[in-house]
């Protein structure tokens, strides 16, 4: 494995297909808040769909797969290529970190909502709470990476 | 008719004023205590209902504690200005739809039974649904399901965002601004007081005791019980009045279940529908979608990881046969 190329798991068009799907599943997260009707985006032609509920978390949900399934491969091709871990650098540790908590909270949330699952009210409480928070921390650290960290790089 | 109409007004002053006095604690029966851990549901026989408003009137008394508190005035403006304030203190009486205050009214259905036109009285509140899309969607996680299978909205968490009241098949959950948590964060621009529903009694429940509306009903409308032994009750019931079914299949199924003579769905174009009161039609599995695509969340990562294992195995065929052709070039030169 030595000798194994410098091949990077995600090609230019596929980390655009990732940011993509980052983009839609903050913005259908959003969406399961009782914002969008509220403060007007869901009055915008063609946006009246972002109101309703039932459609943003069907988005969430597909948009979640496509994200595991991207995660699965980003962290198999490298677990293979023995370049998994530790992460090269600090943004690399920060996202890594707070991605992974949003998975953990987002399955928690995700089993909630089978008929057959039953989890103590706090546990779904802390859940939620953690994946919205988690979720604005991302954006903020993104933000801050891309208006300075990338600079100083 | 006219006979129900007088058995009415009667029952309903000399029940309804001493409703207060007669929700005394009646332990739940032995089959439904010994039944921890298990959903219990409600039926409600429709045949036997008389109007009398008793439930309500014990509903409202015993649940006073759990109303909402007196809303701050002025309630603040939301902004933007649209969003409606709904403030139900100054009409904490009305007793004929759902509010913040009423968690239980009766619906009153004027249908053909044999050919003799007559009046089917509906106590309406909460389904209770087996997979209630409020508690699902809440996103705060202030409206929860418990074991029991009741759905309860915790008044100190809740942000009154209305999300529950939405995404309810029959919109159930009642608003009360200038009340709740919502207060202390930023009260103009989000959230807008607390949800209000009937919780099933929980607390009397947790005691051992029967909700109050079960317990006061002179007819006895209600029994409580584990979910399957209420199913095949209703279905027993419904043989013997040749009878009509709902809440069994509705969103899913729900541990409410209707008991009627009359088919549901002209009890349904009878009763008066609106904002508060809630309509009797078929309702689909509002959570199906997302319970179904909980299998692509789990698949997803699996056919990641073969992706990425089908590309590594291709690159290091790629490097193999490359390593093979120098070292024959090798051998050749």
């Amino acid at each position: 494995m030595g000798n194994f190329p410098q091949t990077t798991a995600l090609s230019r068009p596929m980390k655009w297909f990732y940011l993509l799907v980052l983009f839609t599943l903050v913005f259908s997260g959003f969406g399961q808040m009782p914002i969008f009707k509220r403060y007007y985006l869901a009055d915008l032609p063609g946006l009246g769909w972002t109101a309703d509920y039932y459609v943003t978390l069907v988005i969430h949900y597909l948009a979640a797969a496509l994200f595991l399934g991207l995660s699965a491969y980003y962290l198999v091709f490298h677990a293979l290529r023995r370049q998994l871990w530790p992460p090269q650098d600090g943004p690399a540790w920060v996202r890594a970190f707070l991605l992974l908590v949003m998975i953990t909270s987002g399955s928690v949330l995700a089993a909630r909502n089978l008929s057959w699952v039953h989890l103590p009210p706090r546990l779904i409480v802390a859940a939620t709470l953690t994946h919205v928070a988690t979720t604005l921390v991302f954006l903020l650290a993104a933000a801050t990476y891309f208006r300075f960290g990338r600079r100083q790089a | 008719m006219s006979k129900m109409f007088n058995r009415r007004s009667f029952l309903k002053g000399a029940l309804a004023g001493a409703a207060a006095t007669a929700v005394a604690g009646v332990p739940l029966p032995q089959a439904v205590q010994a039944s921890s851990g298990k959903e219990l549901a409600t039926l409600l026989d429709l045949s036997k209902c008389i109007g009398c408003e008793t439930c309500v009137e014990a509903c409202r008394e015993v649940n006073q504690k759990y109303q909402p508190p007196e809303p701050i005035q002025p309630i603040p403006q939301m902004f933007p200005s649209r969003v409606p304030v709904e403030d139900w203190s100054d009409k904490k009486e009305v007793i004929n739809r759902l509010t913040p205050y009423n968690w239980l009214f009766v619906q009153t259905a004027k249908v053909q039974v044999n050919g003799e036109e007559t009046e089917i009285y509906i106590p309406r509140r909460c389904m209770h649904c087996q997979n209630p899309p409020c508690a699902d969607l809440c996103p705060w996680g202030a409206a929860r399901k418990l074991e029991n299978g009741l759905t309860n909205i915790d008044p100190d968490l809740c942000l009154g965002g209305a999300k529950c009241r939405q995404v309810c098949p029959w919109n159930i959950p009642q608003r009360q601004s200038g009340v709740g948590l919502y207060l202390n964060i930023a009260p103009a621009y989000g959230g807008n007081g607390v949800m209000y529903k009937c919780h099933r009694c929980y607390e009397r429940l947790e005691k051992g005791e029967l909700p109050a509306c079960i317990e006061v009903c002179p007819e006895n409308v209600q029994t409580i019980g584990p979910r399957d032994e209420i199913v095949a009750q209703a279905h027993a019931r419904a043989g013997e009045i040749n009878g009509y079914i709902y809440g069994e299949h509705e969103n899913g199924g729900t541990n409410t279940i209707y008991v009627s003579p009359v088919p549901f769905e002209e009890l349904n174009r009878a009763v008066e529908k609106g904002k508060g009161r809630p309509h009797l039609s078929p309702v689909a599995d509002s959570m199906a979608r997302a319970e179904n695509l909980t299998a692509a969340l789990l698949l997803a990562p699996v056919a990641g990881a073969a992706v990425a294992f089908g590309r590594v195995r291709k690159i290091l065929k790629g490097l193999t046969q490359t390593e093979s052709k120098s070292r024959k070039a090798g051998l050749d030169g």
